[in-house]
C-alpha cells in the first residue's frame, strides 16, 4: 500500500510542477503578456512600460521568470493582484469558503439522492424503473446549470417569492437562518445537475455487486432484501466509489463557477471570471495552480482513505 | 462476418429501441431546422425591430417572441443552433481524430511515449475544464475558430483513454499477437486490426462528446468569451436573459430548453448506440 | 444408509420452471427423507440449479408450477407441511437458513468480501437462533470449530480474502448450518475445490447429517462425488428426471441409457475424482431448452434408440422391475427397459 501511495506521490509532484508551467505559460502567452493590463492605463509611455516590465522581472528570459515565480510559489508567496494589491492566496482564501459552503450542500444534496438512484436502477435492471433512473439520469446530465439556476431563480424567487435570488446575506438581516435561504436554490442548482455522476458510478459497481454469489448466499439463508441491500450491497458499493468520488469532488468547481455567476455567489470561480474581466494574471494564475493542486490532492486523500477503509486493501 | 453485416445489425438493434428512433428523429430536425429554417422565416437574426420589443411568444407572427431590441427569438434560437452545433461536431471530430491517434500511439508504444501522452493527459485533466475554457477564451480573441479550438483542446482526452485501453487489448489478443510476430508492417496491423476493433468504442464516446461539447460551447459564451453578440449562439442568448427574468422569463426559458434537449438527445443516441453495439452491457 | 424414519422433509410433485415460452424443467418428482443425502446428477444445463433455486423462491422472473412440501421436525402439528411454492416472500425468507439453507459453488464469492467471518455468522445467528453479544459469539465459534476450522477464535477477525478456498466453503457450511435446518440444499459445493480439500468438505457433509440428521439435495456433476456422499441418486437429463434409485443399486446397475452411459464415462469411482471424469464425456450434447422433441429426449444420443417407441411419445417414469415390496423404489426413464435390461 506504502509502495503505491508513494508513487502516487511522486506522480503528483511532478504533475503539480507540470500545472504551474502550463498556468505561467498560458498567462505569458496573451497578447501583451501580463503588462496588457499596465499598457491600457492612461497617460502610459513605453518608457514607464519598460520599468515596470524590469521591475517585474519580465525583461529576463522565461524560464528564469518561471524558476523565479514558482520558487516563490513553492514558499506560499503567490504573487499579489493587480487590482488592489491583496496577495492572490489571501484573495483565494476569502472566497474559499463560499465555494466549500456551496460544494458541501449541493454534495449533501446529491451525493444521497445519486447513490440511491443509482442502487434503485441497478436493483430493477431491466425493468421500467431502470429505464425510468436512466431517463432521469441523462435528463439531469443534459441540463445547462446556468439555465437550471434561471428556472429555479423564476420559479422559486420570482414567482414564490420562497428563496432570494442571489448574494451571501440580505443586508441587514444577516442571521444564520437568511444565509442558508440564500444557499438554497445555488446549492439545489448544483446538486441536481451532480446527481448523474454519482447515479452512474453506483449503478455500474452495484449492479455487478447484485449479481455476486454472496448476495445470493445472503438470500438463501433468510437475509432479509433490506439488511442485505443497507448492510451488504451498500458499503461494498460505496468503497470503489471513494476514489470516484476524489477525482471527480474537484470537477464541481466548474459547476460552482457557473453556479456561482447565475446567483452572485462570491466564490472563487466568481473570483476567477472577476480575474479575467480585469486582467488581473496573478489571481488568474494562482486560481489556475490552486484549482489543479486542489484535485491532485483530493484524489490523493480519497485513493488514502480507500486503503484505509477497503479490509480487503489493508494489510 | 463482414463490417457492413456488424453495422446492418448495429442499425437494426439501435433503431429497434425508443431511445435511438426519436433521437435520431430530432437530431435530424433540428439540425434541419437550423441550417434551412432561417431563409423560410420572415425575420432575419440580427433584424432590429425597436417597435416590437419584448413581444411574448406567438404575438405578431413571432412564434417564439422577441428579444430586448425586437428581434426575433426563433430565428436566433435556429441561427444559434447553427453554430452551437458546428461547435459540437466540428470539435468533436477533431477531438476525437487527435484522440484516437494520442490514443494508438499510447498504446502501441509502452514505454516512454506512453508515460509521456498518459502525463499530458493527466496534466490537462488536473484543471476544471471551465477554468481552463476561459482562461484559454480570455486570452484568445474570441470567435468560431477560437471556441472550436478550445473545445476540442479540452476534450480529446477522454477519447485518447479509450483508444489507449482497446489498442492495448486488441494488441494482446492472440491472433493480433501472431500477425505481429509473422513480421506484417505496423501500417497493416494498425489499419486491418486496430482501427476496426477500436471504432465502435470511440464512436459511442465521441457521441456522447457532442452533448458535452455543445454544454461547454454554451457555458462559455453565456459567460460572455464565446460566440460574441450580434452572432447568435445558444449560450449567449442566455446572456442577458437574467436581467428580464422577471417580465419576460420565455427569453430565458426557451433557448435553454433547446439547449437541454438537444444535448440530451445525443446522449439517448450515445447511450443507444453504445447498447446497439455491446449490448447487455452497461457504463 | 437409509432415511431413518417419519416422512420425508421435502416432498417436490410436478415442479415446472420456465421462462416465458421456454420450458426449462418440468413434471419434477422427488422426496428427500429425514437425514438423507440426494444426489441430483446431470449435465451442465439440465436443469439442477434452477430447480433448487425455484424451490426457494430464489429465481425472479420464472414462472414455478407444481408443489414442494417441507415438512416440519417434531412429533406434533403441521403434519400437512408448509407448501414452499408460491408462498409470499415475507413468509418464505424466515425458512430460508432456518428449516432450509442452500450453498453454491464457488466458496471465493459466497462470503461478502468485506465483512469479517464473525460479523456474518452473528447476523445470521441473530437472525435464526436469537442470539446476540456474548452468546452469538460463542456459538459462532463453536460453529466454525464444528466445520473444521482450526483456530475459530482467529477466523472471527478475519475477512474472506485471507483464508484459503476450503476455508471459505467451511465458513460457508458454517452459515448454512447455523439456523439449525433439517434440509441443506448444496450445488455443486466441492467442484471448485482441490482433489484433496473435495474429499475433506465431503467427509465435513457426512459428519454433520450424522450430528444433526439434516438433510441434503447434493447437486453435482461428479459421479464419483455422489457415489461417496449419496444416499439415493436422482439423475436429471434436459429438464426431466430420468432415473431416480437407491444408490448402491445405481452405482450397481443403472437402468436407463443415458445413466448407463455417464457411468461408464466415469471410471475410477473408489476414488474422488476431478476434471476429466465429470460427467458430460458421453458424444452428443444435451438439447437446449426450446429444442426439445416430443419423444425421449435422449433419443438423439442414445444407442438403443428405435425410432417406434423412443421417439414417438415420452416414455414415463416407471418402476424398475423387480421392486421389492416396501424396498426403496427405483424408477427409469425409457421406453425399452425391458429389452434392453440389465
Ligand atoms: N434466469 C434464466 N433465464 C432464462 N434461462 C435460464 C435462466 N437461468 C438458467 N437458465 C437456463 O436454464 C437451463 C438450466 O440451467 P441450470 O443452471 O439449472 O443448469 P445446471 O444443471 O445447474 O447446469 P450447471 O451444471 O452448468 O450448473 C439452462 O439452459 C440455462 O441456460
Ligand atoms: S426411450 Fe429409447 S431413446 Fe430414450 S433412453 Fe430409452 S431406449 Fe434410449
Ligand atoms: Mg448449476
Amino acid at each position: 500500500m506504502t509502495g503505491f501511495l508513494l508513487q502516487k506521490l511522486g506522480v503528483n509532484c511532478l504533475l503539480l510542477v507540470l500545472v504551474s508551467m502550463v498556468g505561467f505559460v498560458l498567462v505569458h502567452a496573451t497578447p501583451g503578456g501580463p503588462l496588457a493590463q499596465f499598457a491600457l492605463s492612461p497617460g502610459m509611455t513605453s518608457a514607464r512600460l519598460a520599468e515596470i516590465a524590469h521591475g517585474m522581472g519580465l525583461d529576463r528570459p522565461l524560464w528564469q521568470q518561471y524558476l523565479h515565480w514558482s520558487a516563490r510559489l513553492a514558499t506560499g508567496d503567490w504573487g499579489r493582484s493587480y487590482r488592489d494589491q491583496t496577495p492572490v492566496l489571501t484573495m483565494i482564501w476569502l472566497h474559499l469558503g463560499a465555494t466549500a459552503q456551496l460544494g458541501l450542500a449541493s454534495l449533501i444534496l446529491s451525493f444521497p439522492l445519486g447513490v440511491a438512484l443509482g442502487i434503485v436502477a441497478a436493483l430493477r435492471a431491466g425493468t421500467r424503473t431502470e429505464h425510468l433512473a436512466s431517463l432521469l439520469s441523462v435528463v439531469l446530465l443534459s441540463l445547462p446549470t446556468f439555465w437550471l439556476g434561471l428556472v429555479f431563480i423564476y420559479v422559486f424567487s420570482v414567482r414564490l417569492g420562497w428563496f432570494p435570488a442571489g448574494n451571501l446575506t440580505t443586508p441587514g438581516h444577516g442571521a444564520f437562518m437568511d444565509h442558508l435561504r440564500h444557499l438554497a436554490l445555488p446549492s439545489l442548482t448544483l446538486g441536481l445537475v451532480s446527481v448523474p455522476l454519482w447515479s452512474s458510478y453506483t449503478q455500474a459497481f452495484a449492479g455487478d455487486i447484485w449479481r455476486q454469489d454472496h448476495i445470493r448466499t445472503a438470500r438463501a439463508l433468510g437475509v432479509p432484501a433490506w439488511r442485505i441491500v443497507v448492510l451488504h450491497l451498500l458499503p461494498e458499493a460505496l468503497l470503489p466509489l471513494i476514489p470516484v468520488a476524489g477525482v471527480y469532488l474537484p470537477t464541481l468547481l466548474s459547476g460552482a463557477l457557473v453556479t456561482e455567476t447565475v446567483f452572485t455567489w462570491p466564490g472563487i470561480g466568481r473570483l476567477l471570471l472577476d480575474s479575467l474581466q480585469y486582467r488581473d494574471y496573478p489571481v488568474v494564475m494562482g486560481l489556475l495552480v490552486f484549482s489543479a493542486a486542489l484535485v491532485l490532492l483530493c484524489s490523493l486523500v480519497a485513493e488514502i482513505l480507500h486503503h484505509l477503509c477497503d479490509p480487503r486493501l489493508r494489510g | 462476418m463482414s463490417g457492413g453485416m456488424v453495422s446492418h445489425g448495429v442499425w437494426r438493434r439501435m433503431t429497434a429501441g425508443r431511445g435511438g428512433v426519436i433521437s435520431l428523429l430530432y437530431i435530424g430536425s433540428i439540425v434541419f431546422a437550423c441550417f434551412c429554417g432561417p431563409f423560410l422565416l420572415p425575420f432575419g437574426p440580427t433584424s432590429i425591430d425597436l417597435h416590437h420589443r419584448f413581444l411574448p411568444p406567438l404575438a405578431h407572427g413571432h412564434v417564439l417572441g422577441t428579444d430586448e431590441i425586437g428581434r426575433d427569438l426563433l430565428a436566433r434560437v435556429l441561427r444559434g443552433g447553427r453554430v452551437s452545433l458546428i461547435v459540437g461536431v466540428v470539435s468533436t471530430v477533431l477531438s476525437s481524430l487527435i484522440g484516437t491517434v494520442v490514443g494508438i500511439v499510447a498504446g502501441y508504444r509502452p514505454g516512454g511515449t506512453r508515460f509521456l501522452i498518459t502525463t499530458v493527459i493527466d496534466t490537462v485533466l488536473c484543471f476544471p475544464v471551465i477554468f481552463l475554457l476561459l482562461t484559454l477564451a480570455a486570452i484568445l480573441h474570441p470567435g468560431l475558430v477560437t471556441i472550436v479550438g478550445i473545445v476540442t483542446l479540452v476534450s480529446w482526452m477522454e477519447v485518447a483513454r479509450v483508444a489507449q485501453a482497446q489498442t492495448v487489448l486488441v494488441r494482446q489478443m492472440d491472433y493480433v499477437t501472431a500477425v505481429m510476430a509473422m513480421g506484417a508492417p505496423d501500417r497493416q496491423i494498425l489499419f486491418r486490426e486496430i482501427l476496426p476493433n477500436i471504432a465502435p468504442a470511440i464512436i459511442v464516446s465521441a457521441t456522447l462528446n457532442i452533448a458535452r461539447a455543445i454544454l461547454l460551447e454554451s457555458y462559455v459564451s453565456y459567460l460572455g468569451y464565446g460566440i460574441q453578440p450580434p452572432e447568435a449562439s445558444w449560450g449567449n442568448l442566455l446572456n442577458n436573459a437574467q436581467e428580464y427574468l422577471e417580465s419576460d422569463p420565455w427569453l430565458a426559458v426557451i433557448p435553454g430548453f433547446v439547449i437541454a434537449l438537444t444535448v440530451a438527445m445525443f446522449n439517448v443516441l450515445g447511450a443507444a448506440l453504445r447498447e446497439a453495439i455491446a449490448p447487455g452491457r452497461r457504463a | 444408509m437409509t432415511a431413518p424414519g417419519g416422512g420425508p422433509v421435502l416432498r417436490v410433485r410436478k415442479l415446472g420452471v420456465s421462462f416465458g415460452q421456454t420450458s426449462l424443467v418440468d413434471g419434477l418428482n422427488f422426496d428427500v427423507g429425514r437425514g438423507e443425502i440426494v444426489a441430483l446428477v446431470g449435465e451442465s444445463g439440465s436443469g439442477k440449479s434452477v430447480s433448487s433455486l425455484a424451490i426457494l423462491g430464489l429465481l425472479p422472473g420464472a414462472d414455478i408450477s407444481g408443489s414442494a412440501v417441507l415438512h416440519a421436525p417434531g412429533p406434533a402439528g403441521d403434519r400437512d407441511g408448509i407448501e414452499l411454492l408460491g408462498r409470499p416472500e415475507r413468509l418464505l425468507r424466515p425458512l430460508r437458513g432456518k428449516r432450509v439453507s442452500m450453498i453454491f459453488q464457488d466458496p471465493m464469492s459466497s462470503l461478502n468480501p468485506i465483512r469479517t467471518i464473525g460479523a456474518q455468522l452473528r447476523e445470521i445467528l441473530a437472525l435464526h437462533a436469537g442470539l446476540d453479544g456474548r452468546a452469538a459469539e460463542r456459538r459462532a465459534v463453536d460453529l466454525l470449530a464444528q466445520v473444521g476450522i482450526v483456530d475459530p477464535q482467529g477466523c472471527m477477525r478475519l475477512i474472506p480474502q485471507r483464508l484459503s478456498g476450503g476455508m471459505r466453503q467451511r465458513v460457508v457450511i458454517a452459515l448454512a448450518i447455523a439456523g439449525g435446518p433439517d434440509l441443506l440444499i448444496a450445488d455443486e459445493p466441492t467442484t471448485a475445490l482441490d482433489v484433496t480439500i473435495q474429499a475433506q468438505v465431503l467427509r465435513l457433509l457426512l459428519d454433520l447429517r450424522a450430528d444433526m440428521g439434516m438433510a441434503m439435495v447434493f447437486i453435482t456433476h461428479n459421479l464419483a462425488v455422489a457415489s461417496a456422499i449419496a444416499d439415493r441418486v436422482v439423475v436429471l437429463y434436459a429438464g426431466q428426471i430420468v432415473e431416480d434409485a437407491p444408490a448402491a443399486a445405481f452405482f450397481a446397475a443403472p437402468r436407463m441409457p443415458y445413466s448407463r452411459g455417464l457411468l461408464a464415462a466415469a471410471p475410477g469411482l473408489d476414488r474422488i475424482a476431478s476434471g476429466a471424469r465429470r460427467l458430460g464425456t458421453l458424444p452428443g450434447q444435451v438439447p437446449p431448452p426450446d429444442e426439445r422433441g416430443a419423444g425421449c429426449r435422449f433419443a438423439p444420443r442414445c444407442a438403443w434408440m428405435m425410432p417406434d417407441p423412443c421417439a414417438r411419445r415420452m416414455p414415463a417414469l416407471e418402476h424398475v422391475a423387480p421392486a421389492g415390496p416396501g424396498g426403496p423404489p427405483h424408477l427409469a426413464r425409457c421406453a425399452r427397459l425391458e429389452e434392453i435390461g440389465e
